[in-house]
């Protein structure tokens, strides 16, 4: 009883807040963990003014070259690789016998890209157990007699830059430093997965790649990391629960992303103190800012090519060991209702495609409400014909139209709940045509009329277009509400439920970016991918409310065969 | 957030607790599609109502049923009352669903309550009222409304209201009836620059397509485009049909424009008809026009689209020469005040084309054709002329709101107030001017005689 | 006094425009035929161009004074005094206003739609949404403007343009109208229609600089004029001069008209939406600001719990007008006469004031213009 009046008291009477802390995105401030911070500043230049000169073609003379001296070789590729922080990075210290002497080498390479049946019997076997070195003190010649006689892999290259090195290793390759040589081996050795995985279950495309993630975590990353050969893709792990200590892993590309979101997420992951974590779902429901609200705040998507173009704009993944869900955040309400396969389209389709799907976005979300609004109160807005059809097919019905509506929609909702469980692939189908035909039935028994099995028809399948699901759940719920607010007062109900829908969502933030952006609040940049999509050769920039640490994606010609001049056009250059 | 969700919340339960109002089922509601206006016996008016009953169209049950011609999806009741509002009530003492005029396309006045200025009071309730629609059409029926609504079964719509959408636009491309919507009627009435019109409309005299007799008085001594006060005779039992306007204006055969709504020679088709207009002078209606007054009206306001028309060859005073004319650009206006007498200039711009030589004389080519460009601007300049001189000195209305172009002559309000142009208007005078090019010959280019026993002969 | 939250240009600027056009939705085509007949666009020009020159004049007058807004300025102008007696006018004028447009935005619905709905039901549904509006902060209700607005303008350039096969040329004639006094007397008080730039006012504390101040009132009384004129422009040639006197609600008239074939007929009543999106709007931001100011005023810590309270009066003053008639009468006699005071001179006053202060020497107590040298103060990301 006083926990009533107590709640009671707090709704009426004014008590002060108490002051929590609110996340605002700081723009290029780097905030973190000490290590980080200090290695900044020189690793944000030397990397970019590295990524220019890789991005110059192949450049035969690289600028490290690798010294004698293991230690600084070990170094050296430490700090390349972020390994402490970057933890699928392998490396593995090992001897080589020559003579009476013992030669140190190490190995690296990631966990999850290569093979390991090769790396240990045609690398590590061989360099460890078979390798009498016979010779004569000739340091110049060990590294041939190394690569003819004891490395028995079929792709063995010696190389003496670091950066070869390093691009080897990205895709797959192992590298191998041995003391006092002034070259390195690296060998091919690809062993991720590639095409074990299956399609994704929930966002199929017609054209575009059809892998999706699977339940192991390192098997994800791969998947990412085979389509971002970029050494400044990072992935922490994280282990999440108490109990289960679910590895977990934060993804993001160092020198684009901004800190402080990747600080945030960190934060919030670490943060989590629960017995058992499971899914992405839950550290989703963890980890986002407003349990109540009806959309969602992170994009979880089953396709590695969608995080890897994600990854690229500046955002932060996070993957969970035992869920093929990535979540993907911060995000706009426009990106949810973005396909990937608006990319792999040409513009015409893509922007068909999108027209179409914010027209089932209305229509999932409005229709039933604007059909009572008009047929209960604003009758005069129908052509006559129209007007009479309906009132005549709604002649046998008993309901009056709100019941019936009511009712076809909850039908509808329980036929698709049903459909899920309907074993096969067939389930989702017989579930819509199973709702038509019970809709044909009830029309006939004159429970509802015909008019109202078309709305709900389209109603349920505008929702269906709808690319995120759980975004389309959203609007499945609010359906709902339009309705009451449509056959409580009309026009005037649909309104003061689309702005009160409206501020909620302008007003919500996704990890300190404001879920309407780019639109509210107005930023700079441009609207090129946001409602409709540009041609992809004009998309230079990356989004601006996500505060990237390098803003510019592709330069203003980004069509090398058009000339410096152009423009862009026709032969005529019109 | 909390504070909100309670506030939404109780906001939910107080609407629980007051209920919605305003929520009408839409088959809670019967539809008037047209309203029907007389004078009344017992009462001041005799209102008809022509509401749509839904369940004879059929359409439930997952198919069509057949929904009957378009007479049985409408039913006619007559209530005598003092205004439209109360008609409504009492009609509702015995009508189970709400009487809902949103979809009232038509509202006719009878002829008599329009001489008498009477339709006045009625046109407040209509601007007023949310219900009414602006562009709903505003008719006067020479006869009683009762009857004209009576005779409405439309034979080839399902729905009487396609029926009132089509019939209503028929003016763009026949010439013979005028588009007489509400909100002009309303603003002609107010403004001091131009005169209202509605288009009239009449229950056939055909028996075979009536049930009950159709009155409607006889109009005999018409002259072309000229009004008089008509008397009204009471309606006569086996009317001929076919009383035309031709004679008066010298013509051997009618044409289509010479009769008025109710005369026309026809049998089937419905007992409904519309044809001319009525020329108000305030409220009060002072006269009618047949259907060649209806063009003339549309041709000197710039609303006219298109229509066939024949014409008297000129070479051949028996055959006719058909031609679809259209405006080639609105008719340009010009008042200007010269000694205190309004001198309007017209000047009209046709365009046609050939749609028949009867008598199959080459008038396609070059030196022909201005022939005919001559006789039919001739023809039109006549018959507006005769038109505008009427309204002028006959009806004392300027329909055609040649008061509109005379306000620029004035700077202020006050003046042009003064300047009282509706009384200034009997002594206008006219200049009328119209021209003719005739664009296209149809797909023939010329015509060759035709032959028989006799030789060849110009058809 | 500066504030945490900031935004942009277009945020600013689609408050003040939708301000001022809420009105163009109620009754403003109708009092321009009322007051100068069929010159009523020449009004509409004449008291524009006076509105741009004061609002240049009091721009410069705000040079010095980089993100104060004019409570502190009255403050600095003449202390404390000053600043509750001016807190206190303004806060009356929004009042007023806000009842005002409650009232009359619910009996437009009333009539548009639900006729047999108590006026309380329907104005509960404008209350909701201030109230929760108010409640989600002012961040929110700009960012919702910016969205929304554009949106309505739309669908009032489309009633315009749909209204325009119903024009006719001559409905202008005669060019002078009611004649001179008409025009320019009866005009002068119209200034009264550019009120809402009082928001203007308001607002600098949450607008980044001064030129973005300057470039906001330029841009938002452009866009406003250009509709406002557009609006009378059409409802003068739509319907003739003594039949525009009549309706109680130009736009909706105009938006009876549109009649494209058997089909696009009878739209009206989608329009509801858009007025009562304006309408929304418009409340949540009166709401907001009338909170604002007093909480400025007498210089309270927080402003939620005035939420409910201010819902509360507002609603209930709305209840007090007996008929629709009284509404309007007020309006004409109330705001039309006096607000443009409010609006222009009482800016023009204070700023005077504060300046002739400010250069005698005298500091007071408040702190001084701050802002240009607190680089790197926290912002949100809001425009660049």
């Amino acid at each position: 009883m006083s926990g009533f009046f107590d709640t009671l008291k707090g709704w009426l009477l004014f008590a002060e807040p108490a002051p929590r802390e609110q996340f605002i995105l700081r723009e290029n401030e780097s905030e973190g963990d000490g290590s980080l911070k200090n290695s900044q500043p020189e690793g944000t230049t030397s990397s970019k003014k590295r990524r220019r000169q890789k991005g110059n073609g192949n450049d035969a003379g690289a600028t490290q070259p690798i010294s004698r001296r293991l230690a600084d070789n070990l170094s050296a590729i430490k700090e390349r690789f972020n390994v402490p922080t970057n933890s699928d990075v392998m490396i593995r210290e090992f001897d080589i016998i020559v003579g009476k002497k013992a030669i140190a080498a190490f190995m690296i390479y990631y966990d999850g890209m290569v093979d390991r049946k090769v790396v240990n019997d045609d690398l590590l076997l061989p360099l460890m157990l078979l390798s009498n070195l016979d010779i004569k003190s000739d340091e110049a010649r060990v590294p041939a007699y190394i690569r003819s006689h004891l490395l028995t892999h079929n792709q063995i290259k010696v190389v003496s830059a670091l950066d070869q090195v390093v691009g080897e290793i990205n895709f797959g390759g192992v590298g191998i430093f041995v003391d006092g040589m002034d070259s390195a081996f690296t060998a091919d050795v690809k062993g991720f997965e590639h095409r074990t995985v299956e399609r994704p279950n929930t966002e199929m495309v017609i054209r575009g790649p059809q892998e999706g993630f699977t339940e192991t975590i390192r098997v994800n990353t791969a998947l990412i990391r085979k389509r971002l050969k970029d050494e400044d893709l990072i992935v922490e792990d994280v282990l999440v629960g108490l109990r289960s200590k679910t590895p977990c892993a934060i993804m993001y590309i160092r020198d684009i992303a901004n800190d402080s979101i990747v600080a945030e997420v960190r934060r919030r992951l670490k943060s989590i103190q629960s017995d058992y974590i499971h899914d992405s779902g839950e550290i989703e429901q963890f980890i986002e800012e407003s349990t109540f609200l009806t959309s969602p705040h992170m994009v979880a998507t089953e396709r590695p090519d969608r995080v890897a173009a994600l990854l690229t704009e500046g955002r932060v993944a996070v993957i969970v060991h035992g869920s093929p869900f990535a979540l993907v955040m911060p995000t706009t309400a426009f990106e949810l209702v973005h396909s990937p396969e608006d990319h792999y389209v040409r513009v015409p389709y893509a922007n068909l495609l999108r027209a179409v799907r914010i027209l089932a976005m209305t229509v999932a979300l409005l229709l039933p409400g604007l059909y009572i609004a008009i047929t209960n109160f604003h009758q005069g807005m129908l052509p006559t014909g129209l007007l009479l059809s309906i009132e005549a097919a709604r002649e046998r019905v008993p309901f009056p139209s709100l019941v019936e509506i009511l009712i076809m929609e909850v039908s509808f909702e329980l036929i698709r709940e049903a459909g899920i469980r309907i074993p096969g692939t067939i389930g989702p189908t017989l579930g819509i045509i199973g709702a038509l035909i019970l809709g044909q039935a009830a029309v006939a028994a004159s429970i509802v009329s015909p008019i109202l099995i078309i709305v709900v028809a389209i109603t349920g399948i505008g929702s269906f277009a709808i690319p995120n699901f759980s975004y389309a759940y959203s609007f499945r719920i609010l359906r709902f509400g339009y309705i009451i607010l449509g056959a409580l007062a009309g026009f005037l109900g649909i309104s003061l439920g689309l702005f009160l829908h409206g501020m909620t969502l302008v007003t919500s933030k996704s990890f300190g970016v404001p879920f309407m952006a780019p639109f509210a609040p107005r930023t700079a940049g441009d609207l090129g991918d946001v409602v409709f999509k540009e041609p992809i050769w004009k998309q230079e920039r990356r989004p601006d409310y996500l505060e990237p640490k390098d803003e510019v994606r592709q330069p203003k010609i980004s069509r090398g065969w058009i000339g410096q001049q152009d423009r862009g056009g026709d032969q005529h250059g019109e | 957030m909390k504070r909100i969700v309670a506030l939404i919340l109780l906001f939910s339960l107080c609407l629980g607790l007051t209920g919605c109002y305003d929520k009408k089922e839409i088959d809670d509601l019967a539809y008037v599609l047209a309203l029907g206006i007389d004078k009344g016996k017992t009462n001041t008016l005799k209102v008809t109502l022509q509401y749509a009953v839904p369940s004879k169209l059929g359409g439930g049950g997952g198919g069509l049923g057949g929904g009957g011609g378009g007479s049985q999806v409408t039913s006619i009741i007559t209530v005598e009352a003092n205004s439209i509002t109360d008609a409504l009530s009492m009609a509702n003492n015995f009508l189970s669903r709400r009487l809902d005029l949103s979809h009232s396309e038509i509202a006719v006045f009878s002829e008599e309550l329009a001489r008498e200025g009477q339709i006045a009071p009625y046109m407040n309730l209509m601007n007023r009222s949310n219900e009414f629609r602006p562009s709903m059409t505003i008719a006067v029926s020479r006869g009683p409304a009762e009857d004209y609504l009576k005779g409405i079964k439309p034979v080839l719509d399902l729905v009487p209201s396609k029926y009132y959408e089509l019939s209503s636009s028929s003016y763009k491309y026949t010439g013979l009836t005028i588009n007489s919507q509400f909100l002009d009627f309303y603003s002609q009435l107010e403004s001091n620059a131009i005169q209202p019109v509605a288009v009239l409309v009449a229950a056939s005299k055909d028996k075979s397509s009536t049930d009950d007799q159709a009155g409607g008085s006889q109009k005999n001594d018409k002259s072309g485009g000229s009004t008089k006060e008509a008397q009204a005779q009471a309606p006569q039992q086996n009317e001929q049909p076919g009383a035309s306007t031709a004679e008066a204006k010298g013509r051997s055969k009618p044409l289509g424009g010479d009769y008025l709504a109710g005369d026309i020679p026809k049998t089937g088709g419905g007992a409904s008809e519309a044809e001319g207009l009525a020329v108000f002078d305030g409220p009060k209606m002072v006269g009618e026009l047949d259907g060649e007054g209806a063009m003339d009206y549309l041709l000197a306001t710039g609303a006219f689209h298109s229509a066939n028309i024949p014409f008297q060859d000129p070479r051949n005073k028996e055959l006719l020469v058909l031609l679809t004319v259209r405006q080639r650009q609105k008719p340009q206006r010009r008042v200007e005040i010269s000694g205190g007498k309004p001198k309007i200039y017209l000047q009209i711009a046709l365009e046609a084309d050939i749609l028949a030589i009867q008598s199959g004389y080459n008038y396609e080519t070059p030196q022909n054709l201005p022939i005919l460009e001559q006789a039919s601007a001739s023809y039109f300049q006549q018959t507006i002329q005769q038109f505008l001189s009427s309204t002028a000195q006959e009806a004392h209305a300027d329909i055609c709101g040649f008061g509109q172009e005379a306000r620029g002559c004035f700077l202020t309000w006050k003046d042009w107030e003064d300047y009282k142009w509706l009384q200034q208007y009997k002594d206008a005078t006219f200049d009328v001017s119209v021209s003719m090019t005739i664009r296209r010959p149809g797909l023939m280019l010329r015509s060759e005689p035709y032959t028989s026993s006799g030789g060849e002969s110009q058809p | 006094m500066e504030s945490d939250i900031v935004f942009g240009r277009w945020e600013a600027i689609a408050l003040i425009v939708n301000t001022i056009c809420a009105r163009i939705f109620l009754n403003f085509p109708r009092s321009m035929a009322e007051d100068a007949g069929t010159a009523g666009w020449l009004e509409t020009i004449y008291f524009t161009i006076i509105t741009f020159l004061l609002f240049w004049l009091i721009s410069k007058l705000y040079a010095k004074f980089n993100r104060q807004d004019l409570l502190d300025i009255a403050e600095l102008g003449g202390g404390g005094i000053l600043r509750v007696v001016s807190g206190l006018i303004i806060l009356a004028l929004l009042l007023f206003i806000g009842t005002i447009i409650l009232r009359e935005y619910s009996e437009n619905m009333k009539i548009i739609a639900l006729s047999d709905s108590p006026i309380s039901f329907v104005m509960g549904f404008f209350a909701v949404a201030m109230a929760v509006a108010a409640y989600l902060g002012l961040e929110g209700i700009v960012r919702s403007h910016a969205i929304v607005v554009p949106q309505i303008i739309l669908a009032l350039l489309f009633i315009l343009v749909a209204a325009v096969p119903y024009c006719k040329p001559t409905n202008l004639l005669p060019v002078l109208g009611n004649g001179g006094y008409g025009i320019l007397g009866k005009g002068f008080l119209r200034l009264s229609t550019y009120s809402p730039l009082l928001y203007l006012f308001l607002l600098p504390p949450f607008i980044k600089d001064q030129k973005s101040f300057k470039a906001v009132g330029y841009i938002a009384l452009g866009i406003s004029a250009f509709l406002l004129l557009g609006s009378v422009l059409v409802y003068l040639l739509a319907y003739p001069y003594p039949t525009q006197l009549e309706y109680f609600l130009p736009v909706f008239q105009l938006a009876r008209l549109i009649n494209y074939g058997r089909l696009f007929q009878r739209l009206e009543s989608l329009f509801v939406i858009t007025f009562a999106a304006a309408a929304m709007h418009y409340l949540s931001a009166i709401l907001f600001f009338a909170i604002h100011v007093f909480k400025k005023t007498f210089k309270l810590a927080y402003h939620r719990p005035l939420i409910l309270p201010f819902t509360a009066i507002i609603f209930t003053l709305g209840l007090l007008p007996n008929n629709l008639m009284t509404v309007i009468d007020l309006e004409t006699k109330v705001s039309v006469r006096f607000f443009w005071g409010v609006t222009f001179i009482l800016p023009i006053i204070l700023l005077s004031l504060a300046r002739i202060r400010a250069v005698s020497g005298s500091a007071p107590r408040s702190q001084g213009p701050p802002g240009k040298n607190k680089a790197g103060a926290p912002k949100e990301s809001g425009e660049r």
